[in-house]
């Protein structure tokens, strides 16, 4: 009876060994396990992939540009356009805000689809429906600069280049499920615009 | 047979089973709460923003957009009752950290992380995803019955040696996982790595281009070896560590912990002097205290203990 106890006891330490270091191993190893293991514990929020600053760090930085254009012809620069002129300096603990995050997210892959940058951007769309006017589409930019390598700005250089502007996405907002979103934000608030 | 079944027993014991003195644990809690604690009220202001029916994203859209996650604020969106449920968190965490009623408390604590990490996980980064592994894992482990006001009802009883074997494991696994990516030419060939992270406008907390390049051949180059060298090494270094304490910490096989985790916490408090990474370096340092044996960690609150009585004498 002890024997079967202690080996009892032994399997939680085992179990917590292995959804540890399994997730972290090439799926090809022991598949699919590693990757039913890593999706177990994404529903708790536990996450075994560890690649910060892997491959590589980023050897430039880039920020969204994003304008609501409305049915009347107008376009206005959204909030998250202030990074364009305040991002480049330096940054401390007090300047950043949890939805710095997302919008780091967001600008990923700019030439493959993600689908962070697609909710960033619903999300967007509800947002300034509820300050009053249903944008009619948000355009996405990326303004991107690169960083100087140490031998180039050892010659005089400046640490970071130009900034490089790209179109990456439109999005809608009246479609689904944006349209969708935005008609049940307005129900669950009461707020009726007929 | 019996013989090989008594030694395999005993290696069982030593390496997961065996009874330890709660302090280490104890302290190792007290260390990491802090650091949830703190991390947690970060979002004091934006809970509802978040959380709740008042972010853009809520309903069935936040379900849709992460459906692999759980949170209880997929469920209950009211911004009061969101931010009354935080509330509870950090009371949850508070007695976590001070050891009543370790076992609910730090189920609370817990629920109320994944539940925030699950209702929007795009708020969260890698520092906050060793928050939540950490606070898992102790979330499983007596870690009340040592320094604690539970420990003081009750009396201190042991933990297994297996508690703080999980958390050293977890901390392996994240450096070498990581240090094993890292196989672009920035952190081999070119030694740029550190260089090229201290750069970037996103987190630096100086610029100083024309300094991080002066200092790229004769520090930031061998620095970034070295630390790849300390990612990927930790693995061996864990292994080494433990091998010692099963066989009784012979006199052959030295004592690494002062030179590996000395110069991880020099690494992690430059990182955290030169860059924003949230919470990431206090985390760590924090997870370290796993290293500690039980004396060592009895021997350390006893100092500051006498430090504390001092000054307020």
């Amino acid at each position: 009876m002890r024997a079967i106890l202690r080996i009892a006891h032994a399997l939680v330490p085992i179990a917590m060994a292995m959804a540890i270091v399994l997730p972290t191993l090439p799926a090809e190893w022991l598949a699919p396990l590693p990757r039913m293991l890593g999706r177990a514990q994404l529903v708790v929020g536990v996450k075994q992939s560890w690649g910060m600053y892997a491959p590589d760090p980023q050897r430039s930085q880039s920020y969204m540009e994003l304008w609501a254009h409305y049915d009347d012809g107008t376009s206005e620069p959204l909030e998250e356009n202030a990074d364009l002129e305040h991002g480049w300096g330096t940054t401390w603990a007090w300047k950043k805000r949890r939805l710095d995050i997302w919008k780091y997210y967001a600008n990923f892959s700019p030439n493959k689809r993600n689908e962070h940058r697609t909710w960033y951007l619903r999300m967007v769309c509800v947002r300034e429906a509820r300050k009053g006017r249903v944008p009619q589409k948000i355009t996405m930019h990326l303004v991107k600069r690169k960083f100087a390598s140490p031998t180039r700005v050892m010659k005089g250089a400046p640490g970071l280049g130009p900034p490089e502007r790209k179109l990456i996405t439109v999005q809608h907002c009246r479609t689904p499920p944006t349209g969708e979103m935005i008609a049940d934000d307005e129900r669950s608030r009461g707020v009726d615009r007929g | 047979m019996a013989e090989l079944l008594r030694r395999l027993d005993r290696a069982l014991g030593r390496v997961l089973l065996d009874p330890e003195d709660p302090t280490a644990l104890g302290l190792v809690r007290i260390a990491i709460v802090a650091v949830l604690t703190a991390s947690l009220l970060t979002h004091v202001g934006a809970v509802a923003e978040y959380f709740s029916s008042a972010s853009p994203l809520h309903g069935e859209y936040a379900r849709l957009a992460f459906p692999s996650r759980f949170s209880l604020f997929f469920w209950i969106e009211s911004p009061l009752l969101v931010q009354a449920i935080f509330a509870v968190g950090v009371v949850a965490h508070v007695l976590w950290l001070v050891g009543l009623w370790t076992v609910p408390s730090s189920i609370v604590a817990w629920l109320v992380w994944v539940s925030m990490v699950g209702r929007n996980p795009l708020l969260y980064s890698l520092p906050d995803q060793l928050q939540m592994a950490m606070a898992t894992w102790l979330v499983c482990m007596p870690s009340g019955r040592g320094l604690s006001l539970d420990a003081r009802r009750r009396g201190s009883r042991p933990v297994p040696v297996w508690c703080r074997r999980i958390l050293q494991l977890q901390l392996a696994a994240m450096y070498t996982a990581t240090g094993l990516l890292k196989h672009g030419k920035t952190w081999h060939a070119d030694g740029t790595a550190l260089y090229y992270a201290l750069l970037n406008p996103y987190n630096r907390h100086f610029d100083a281009p024309e300094l991080f390049a002066t200092l790229q051949p004769w520090v930031l180059r061998p620095m970034t070896w070295l630390v790849l060298v300390f990612e990927i090494g930790f693995a061996v270094f864990l292994a080494l560590h433990a091998l010692r304490d099963v066989l009784g910490r012979p006199r052959w096989l030295p004592d690494l912990r002062p030179i590996v985790l000395g110069f991880g916490v020099l690494m992690h408090l430059g990182i955290q002097s030169a860059m924003y990474v949230a919470w990431f370096s206090p985390l760590v340092i924090a997870s370290y205290l796993a290293f500690l044996t039980p004396d060592e960690a009895r021997r350390l609150v006893g100092w500051i203990g006498g430090r504390i009585r001092r000054r307020f004498r």
